[in-house]
């Protein structure tokens, strides 16, 4: 899905396939999903913010109303594109939800540390996994004031 | 004999008494020395074995810490790794229901429904698991936990006294001193128990209570439900252990086995009472400071 670049509201960074085609589908079925981007590791993630690489093209003050951030990733985690999106100050207000399996107290309370600001544990049943994700867009893109 | 002569021997025989305390005094100093030499050698074994005890506990406490750091990062792989599967089993399941239900016939449904139905409960099996493998590594934070308070809200997470025919009766609760997040778990399992085991009557009445005996305060759940066999009283508690076929009642075998656990961790005691088909009333204790 990286055929926008420009004008993104959800940034969905998720390593799991699968994961991230019932989440799309989920944000699909109520209209949520028309201007989202999927990347799949957290490297990419890093550069699509800051518009490097193979994102050249993009101006960092571009910004996502939302990144839908998965924890658990090869190579470069979630934490750590938390933290680098959180230590600059062209792109430390841009709503980040970590959407992840663990529901272990030490990922939440770091996460929160690094000013997360919102922490959803994926269910394994599908209907309320679906309706997380519905809520989710329907606050992020619709209820809540991005900080532009 | 003359006087100088007595005088002599009578001191003769002095130094001879003298010489003969002395000696027996120089006999029980060596006796001494020797019983000092054994007690030091007797303290010294005393202490080496000591100190081979000690290297051995500390031994023993490195394993267990590195037993207890491998348990951790199982159960924190059980807790992510496992899970994402079954959410793709369940997630595309639905799907293929959704998008190919209607080219489906109802066997086929039906069959699709059995894989859902049966991932869920796996996934349930995990997180029960896991609930029950933290109790064991966490410390108790003990805060005065307002047990009114706590059932009150487990009344409105579970939604009770919606669509079913449920009274509950819930008696003014003694607050006490625990860890308000496990004596949460442990009113929402009973709590849940009652109201699933009661489920299949008419009406579902729980009474919940508390009461003071000596130094403890004792806290009830009772229900009207199916009860229990007092025969297979053992079983109660055990992990995994189940007096009912799932058919009957779904559940793990883990709830109970987690309120033993966690009101043993305070101190308390966990006990029932039941009659087959008259309910069952399970109490626990907790020491009150």
């Amino acid at each position: 899905m990286k055929t926008i670049i420009h004008n993104v509201e959800i940034l969905l960074v998720e390593d799991n396939a699968d994961d991230a085609g019932l989440t799309i589908r989920a944000l699909k079925k109520h209209n949520l999903a028309n201007n989202l981007v999927h990347l799949s590791d957290g490297q990419q993630a890093i550069d699509f913010i800051f518009g490097q690489e193979q994102f050249s093209d993009r101006e960092i003050e571009d910004q996502p109303k939302i990144i839908m951030l998965d924890l658990k990733m090869p190579k470069v985690d979630g934490l750590q594109v938390l933290k680098a999106i959180r230590s600059d100050e062209r792109t430390k207000s841009i709503p980040v939800v970590i959407m992840t399996s663990s529901k272990e107290d030490k990922d939440i309370a770091e996460c929160y540390k690094l000013g997360v600001n919102s922490y959803l544990v994926k269910p394994v049943a599908f209907d309320d996994f679906s309706k997380i994700v519905t809520e989710l867009g329907f606050y992020w893109l619709l209820l809540n004031q991005p900080p532009r | 004999m003359g006087n100088s002569e007595v005088e002599i021997e009578s001191q003769l025989k002095f130094l001879e008494e003298t010489q003969r305390a002395i000696l027996n005094i120089l006999d029980d100093y060596s006796i001494e020395k020797t019983q000092a030499a054994d007690t030091q050698k007797a303290v010294i074994n005393i202490l080496e074995d000591y100190s081979i005890e000690k290297a051995n506990s500390e031994k023993t406490n490195i394993a267990l810490a590195n037993a207890n750091k491998e348990l951790d990062s199982f159960s924190y792989s059980v807790s992510h790794d496992l899970r994402a599967p079954l959410r793709a089993i369940v997630g595309y399941s639905n799907i293929l229901l959704e998008d190919y239900g209607d080219k489906l016939d109802q066997e086929g449904m039906r069959i699709l429904n059995v894989i859902i139905n049966n991932v869920l409960k796996m996934g349930q099996l995990i997180d029960d698991l896991l609930a029950f493998s933290r109790i064991g590594k966490q410390s108790l934070i003990k805060v005065n936990v307002d047990m009114d308070a706590l059932v009150k809200t487990i009344d409105s997470e579970l939604n009770i006294q919606q669509e079913k025919k449920i009274e509950m009766n819930i008696k003014s609760l003694l607050s006490n001193k625990c860890d308000s997040s496990m004596m949460k778990q442990v009113m929402t399992n009973l709590i849940s128990n009652a109201l699933k085991y009661s489920g299949k009557k008419e009406m579902s009445i729980v009474e919940i209570g508390s009461y003071n005996d000596a130094n403890m305060n004792v806290y009830y759940v009772k229900d009207n439900g199916v009860g229990f066999d007092m025969k297979y009283y053992d079983k109660l508690f055990g992990v995994f252990q189940r007096l009912h076929s799932s058919n009957e009642f779904e559940g793990t075998g883990v709830g109970l086995a987690l309120v033993h656990r966690i009101i043993n961790k305070h101190g308390g005691k966990v006990w029932a009472e039941a009659k087959v088909d008259e309910g069952a009333t399970f109490f626990f204790s907790l020491p009150n400071n």
